[in-house]
């Protein structure tokens, strides 16, 4: 008896726009670049609206009518919900109408899709506060489930949640913490007593992220039915298929024109072909299936790269520099009494700006210069540092008004 | 291979299917193991590369199931030391052989059935060929001491029979339910 659990990550960051040491006192619009290039957050929004977030949420709102036993999770970033509501407020109201129908779930995150967990455990509790918040005023919802930046976990971030009041956090089925371990189980986080570890399926969930348009791959094409047999083959073996995924997997990482839509409209019937097959949201899962053994994850995972760990994000001397001068900066601006400058602090803690800096080419550079709007990791770590000069000068020059 | 040899109970509990569902050995290419003749089988097909999946300078999957599900140690231990499906398949294979001759209960039912067989073909009473069967020894009604301790030699001779009749392991389960458990059942169990 599967349960499918389709879980998808939304999520845009506001990217810095080109920012020379010369504009540094003089530019505080860090986020507000208005040119053709791929740093116009406007421009991008709309983009991706119009491929990815309309047509699919129109196809979800579609199935969920169709099939009352159709059910999907969604965690949306406080910067995707920014900018949905500065930039295209049609695509808000296409998720409010998705959660109008009760069988779609709202997962709680940090606000700004940050690495807070890893550097700042204060700062992580209020993110994920002021988002658990936001999801009430904008959704009328309480989310229960967490799922963290780019699914990353260990057993110390399990407690962070748990602590929370959470009762079930996502993590990746990554294999060196699974082992001969299936992720088709709720598991207990090593240590803890209440909340459940829901482990993503990685290799169903990369077929439709990753390989859907793989003219290489020996399963191509992938189809409804075939998919729906490959979950079919879990019956007697598990209780979950964890499908998660970047939503814009849909239309912007997997185009209109490679069958992605129609894949995606034919797969709910042909995974309910199968009696025993159903649907779950993230709670239902964990309501539903108790944990069936500890797992112990002592090294931090992510679902970021093969090696399915931070080195996306932590992995050379300009991602380390940058991080230590931002969360540096954490003490000054939070008690420097300026809440705008506290938001654009919060704006640059978000994961991607240190994973354009990224400079693991040999493993997965295709897919980090897919998603790096810069010329190069270098550009991105000046630009990053430059903007960090500046914020820092605008904290310094308040901190000293205030104490004059 | 082993350093001590299992007891019948433990063999025959390496030799089940694991106990619960989520304890099966989910390896990276799909197949699901249950158990170790599973896992035999999947080693025999594994390609290298699906190996190195669970077979790593930093893990063995395989070693850490063995001891974790099973608590088999000693078969964990020695695929700690392997590094290649073949070389894994081999042990593996080893240890059931070794498992399954360590589990098997001394079942009189080969012993039974050569008696039957022998007194269809020499039209005398099962109870003549039953001591002939058991003990080469001339015929005569046995005593009651050694009806409940049979000599060394009568016991090396069931033993010598059974692996004649019995190349397959067979188990007492595979005995017709309801059937009358035999004197010489009774006796030569463990």
């Amino acid at each position: 008896m599967p349960s499918v659990c389709f879980y998808f990550q939304v999520h845009q960051p506001f990217r810095v726009k080109p920012y020379s040491i010369f504009e540094i006192g003089e530019d505080r619009e860090y986020f507000a670049d208005r040119s053709h290039l791929n740093l116009n957050n406007r421009k991008i929004m709309r983009k991706v609206a119009d491929k990815c977030y309309l047509p699919t949420n129109a196809v979800m709102l579609a199935l969920l009518e169709r099939h009352p036993e159709f059910r999907i999770s969604y965690s949306i970033s406080g910067t995707a919900l920014d900018q949905f509501e500065e930039f295209v407020p049609e695509v808000l109201e296409s998720f409010r109408r998705l959660v109008g129908t009760g069988r779609v779930e709202l997962l709680a995150e940090t606000s700004h899709h940050s690495l807070a967990a890893v550097f700042s455990p204060e700062e992580f509790r209020t993110q994920v506060s002021n988002h658990v918040a936001r999801l009430g005023r904008l959704f009328g919802v309480r989310p229960t489930v967490f799922r963290n930046t780019e699914l990353i976990y260990d057993d110390r971030i399990a407690g962070l949640v748990e602590d929370m009041g959470f009762s079930g956090i996502l993590a990746e089925g990554a294999d060196h913490i699974l082992g001969w371990r299936s992720p088709a189980f709720a598991y207990r986080p090593r240590g803890r007593k209440r909340i459940s570890l829901l482990l993503k399926n990685y290799r169903l969930s990369d077929d439709i992220a990753f390989r859907f348009s793989n003219r290489d791959w020996s399963e191509w094409p992938l189809t409804a039915p075939k998919f729906g047999r490959w979950v079919d083959a879990v019956n007697g073996n598990g209780n979950l298929v964890n499908l998660f995924m970047d939503y814009e997997t849909f239309g912007e990482h997997q185009w209109r024109d490679t069958g992605i839509f129609d894949f995606l409209s034919h797969l709910p019937e042909e995974i309910l072909k199968h009696p025993d097959n159903d649907f779950v949201t993230v709670s239902e899962a964990i309501r539903r299936y108790e944990p069936v053994a500890e797992l112990e994850v002592p090294q931090t995972i992510s679902w970021a790269d093969i090696e399915r760990d931070l080195s996306a994000w932590r992995s050379n001397p300009l991602q380390e520099a940058s991080l230590k001068a931002l969360y540096a900066l954490e003490r000054d601006v939070k008690s420097s009494g300026d809440d705008r400058a506290l938001e654009d602090w919060r704006k640059l803690t978000t994961s991607d700006h240190f994973y354009y800096m990224c400079t693991k080419w040999f493993s997965d550079g295709d897919v980090h210069k897919y998603f790096n709007p810069y010329d190069s990791p270098y550009d991105a770590f000046v630009t990053y540092m430059n903007v960090i000069h500046d914020l820092t000068l605008r904290i310094k020059s308040r901190t000293n008004y205030v104490h004059a | 291979m082993s350093t001590r040899k299992p007891t019948a109970e433990e063999a025959a509990n390496f030799l089940k299917n694991v106990p619960e569902e989520w304890q099966a050995f989910w390896c990276n290419h799909g197949t699901v193991l249950r158990n170790y003749a599973d896992l035999s089988a999947a080693l025999a097909d594994m390609t290298p590369e699906e190996f190195a999946h669970h077979v790593n300078g930093e893990k063995n999957d395989f070693a850490e199931w063995t001891a974790q599900v099973f608590g088999d140690k000693t078969l964990a231990d020695k695929l700690r030391l392997l590094s290649t499906p073949e070389a894994s398949q081999r042990m593996v294979a080893r240890r059931i052989e070794e498992l399954t001759l360590a589990a098997r209960p001394v079942d009189a039912a080969p012993v039974e059935a050569a008696i039957a067989e022998r007194a269809e073909a020499a039209q005398e009473a099962p109870a003549a060929i039953a001591q002939e069967v058991v003990s080469p020894l001339p015929a005569e009604k046995p005593s009651k001491k050694a009806v409940k301790k049979p000599s060394a030699r009568a016991k090396k001779t069931v033993a010598a029979k059974k692996a004649v009749a019995s190349p397959a392991p067979k188990t007492a389960a595979a005995k017709p339910a309801g059937k009358k458990e035999s004197v010489w059942s009774k006796l030569l169990k463990r």
